[in-house]
């Protein structure tokens, strides 16, 4: 069942265009993300679900609700990690995730949330002395706060150490097996590839491809380079005859082989082991999804 | 109202902790400190039957830029600093988010207005050996209804605009029409509307007689400092009638009207500013 549904939502700020005819749905329990560079529309997007701007046109409902009609019960089911904000400099972060759970009219306990967001030792400080890896901890914590049923997370791992971030996708990660949704916007695309069942990517607006990430490579045609270690190098045996394969390379303990579709490594491992050679190991280098977003971006489109 | 209140809670405690409150606070305190021992040593507040009455007047100057400078960032702050999309991310409404700040407020200025009030009480005990507690009590509801007033279109201008530096010059041009600029211009331009004549009635009278024409009574209370200025006379005197079951002299309706300009000061600019701020783009 879709818990997030856009249909045709469109934006335009004067004659800019900044959201155009997006339409997506995201399915209870997933985690999407939502790819783009900077200024490709995500925020925009996002700022329509909690109705902090309005469409100029469509409709993005979230468990049936729409935000204009219905704010309260939409910032009800949604946790927001937003983009762009600030904190109450005055007040500590204890006095934050209270207010959060009077906002929410929750019972959980302050403690627990900021030990799970690593702030335990930070609680009673007030904010304006906070890093910013804390302050986004800290947003985050009053982001799950309320069980959400759907977590926006807007660049979350913004101002975060690698350690955080790690920690952030762990949480995103038990979150998610409890059946809350997650929509997860992000430029850095490791990040995406490591959390994410699907992926849409928007680009000047436009929702330009949405997929597994596996299935973004299959349609792009994308090379993988196939490692084997062998103890003794064959002679070629029509390796580079098969369909799929581009080129192959002999060093002296390996053989490189490059293929654009997936299902020949197979056939090119029984190849090399019909001459005798035995495989030792199997490496298989993909394109990341870097590559993959910039070869959508630019060019090899995806209709 | 749950989240409404807890936003008002918010609002309070994070102001209370600023520094600039209570650089506010305390200079208008100093302000009716030394304007009370000045009019003591001068003799001015020995020859009046109100000392109290007349020493909260130096509030209704000074009063109005404490409520701005409390209040001017109140929301429009929310919205240039980033957090309204913390905020607004709970489970509320703008709704809840512009009367819960108000209130918030509010209550920050009425702390702040009641401290040298207290100080005050206590200097005219010590120098006169009692108050009337008609005179205190009137004089304190006048006061907080001026107090609010002020709050009440610095909040109501705060939701209505995107910028905090519009937000000051618009506060600052509303002051200026109704302080400064209120004898020399405004009031001026009235009269020659009423009467064809730009000479406006004396202002030493205008307080508790009925001298003046009907117009400039109401007129002049149009300036919250003049409805609050005409309010510290005419509630205590209301006060003293109702205690003693005696008739209140002081021109009745055009007090009222007074009391009225102040609540409608109070309301309507924050009505205003909620329209607008519901309609806005928060982006």
């Amino acid at each position: 069942m879709a818990v997030l549904e856009i249909r045709n939502l469109t934006k335009r700020f004067g004659k800019t265009t900044a959201v155009h005819d997006l339409d997506l749905d995201i399915n209870e329990g997933e985690v999407f993300g939502f790819l783009g560079q900077n200024g490709a529309g995500k925020s925009t997007t996002i700022d329509m679900l909690l109705d902090f701007i309005r469409p100029t046109d469509g409709t993005a409902t979230i468990s049936g609700h729409n935000p204009q009609h219905d704010p309260r019960t939409v910032r009800e089911n949604i946790g927001i990690l937003p983009d762009a904000y600030s904190l109450y400099d005055q007040l500590t972060g204890r006095e934050h995730i209270e207010f959060a759970i009077t906002m929410n009219e929750s019972e959980e306990d302050p403690d627990a949330i900021l030990a799970r967001v690593g702030l335990a030792t930070a609680s009673d400080r007030p904010t304006g002395s906070y890093s910013k890896g804390m302050r986004q901890r800290l947003a985050f914590g009053m982001a799950l706060i309320g069980d959400p049923s759907v977590l926006i997370l807007d660049e979350p791992s913004t101002g975060l150490d690698p350690n955080g971030v790690e920690e952030m996708r762990t949480i995103i990660r038990e979150e998610a097996d409890n059946g809350t949704t997650v929509f997860f916007s992000s430029h850095i695309l490791d990040q995406v590839e490591a959390i994410c069942d699907r992926v849409g990517i928007i680009d000047d607006g436009k929702l330009i491809a949405v997929d597994t990430v596996a299935g973004l490579r299959n349609t792009v045609n994308t090379r993988s380079t196939l490692i084997l270690s062998v103890d003794s190098v064959p002679p070629s045996r029509g390796i580079s005859d098969l369909e799929g394969v581009t080129n192959v390379e002999y060093t002296d303990e390996a053989i490189e082989v490059s293929c654009t579709n997936p299902e020949v490594k197979s056939s090119v491992i029984a190849r090399v082991e019909a001459t005798g050679a035995s495989v030792t190991d199997i490496t298989i280098e993909q394109t990341s999804l870097a590559e993959l977003f910039s070869k959508i971006t630019t060019g090899g489109k995806i209709e | 109202m749950r989240s409404l209140q807890a936003i008002a809670r918010k609002d309070f405690t994070d102001s209370l902790r600023t520094r600039s409150l209570w650089v506010i606070t305390g200079l208008m305190t100093l302000l009716i400190v030394s304007t009370w021992w000045a009019n003591m040593s001068s003799g001015v507040l020995q020859q009046v039957d109100r000392p109290f009455t007349l020493a909260i007047a130096q509030f209704s100057l000074w009063l109005p830029l404490a409520a701005i400078g409390i209040g001017f960032k109140s929301v429009v702050g929310e919205r240039s600093s980033g957090s309204i999309r913390v905020l607004l991310g709970q489970p509320c409404t703008r709704r809840d988010v512009v009367f819960g700040t108000y209130a918030g407020r509010s209550l920050i200025l009425v702390a702040s207005v009641l401290i040298p009030l207290l100080i005050l009480s206590v200097l005219v005990i010590t120098d006169f050996g009692t108050i009337a507690y008609t005179e205190l009590l009137g004089g304190t509801i006048a006061l907080l209804l001026y107090a609010l007033a002020w709050i009440g279109m610095t909040v109501g201008v705060s939701s209505s605009v995107a910028s905090e530096s519009r937000t000051i010059g618009l506060l600052i041009g509303i002051y200026a029409l109704v302080e400064p600029l209120w004898t020399s211009f405004v009031l001026p331009i009235c009269s020659f509307i009423f009467t064809g004549s730009r000479q406006i009635p004396s202002q030493l009278t205008y307080l508790r007689s009925l001298k003046e024409p009907t117009w400039y009574l109401y007129v002049n209370r149009l300036s919250p400092s003049n409805a609050f200025n005409a309010a510290r006379h005419y509630i205590p005197d209301l006060l003293t009638g109702l205690l003693h079951g005696t008739t209140v002299a002081g021109p009745h309706t055009p007090n009222v009207f007074g009391i009225v300009v102040l609540s409608v000061w109070m309301t309507v600019p924050v009505f205003i500013g909620y329209r607008r701020f519901k309609h806005a783009e928060l982006g």
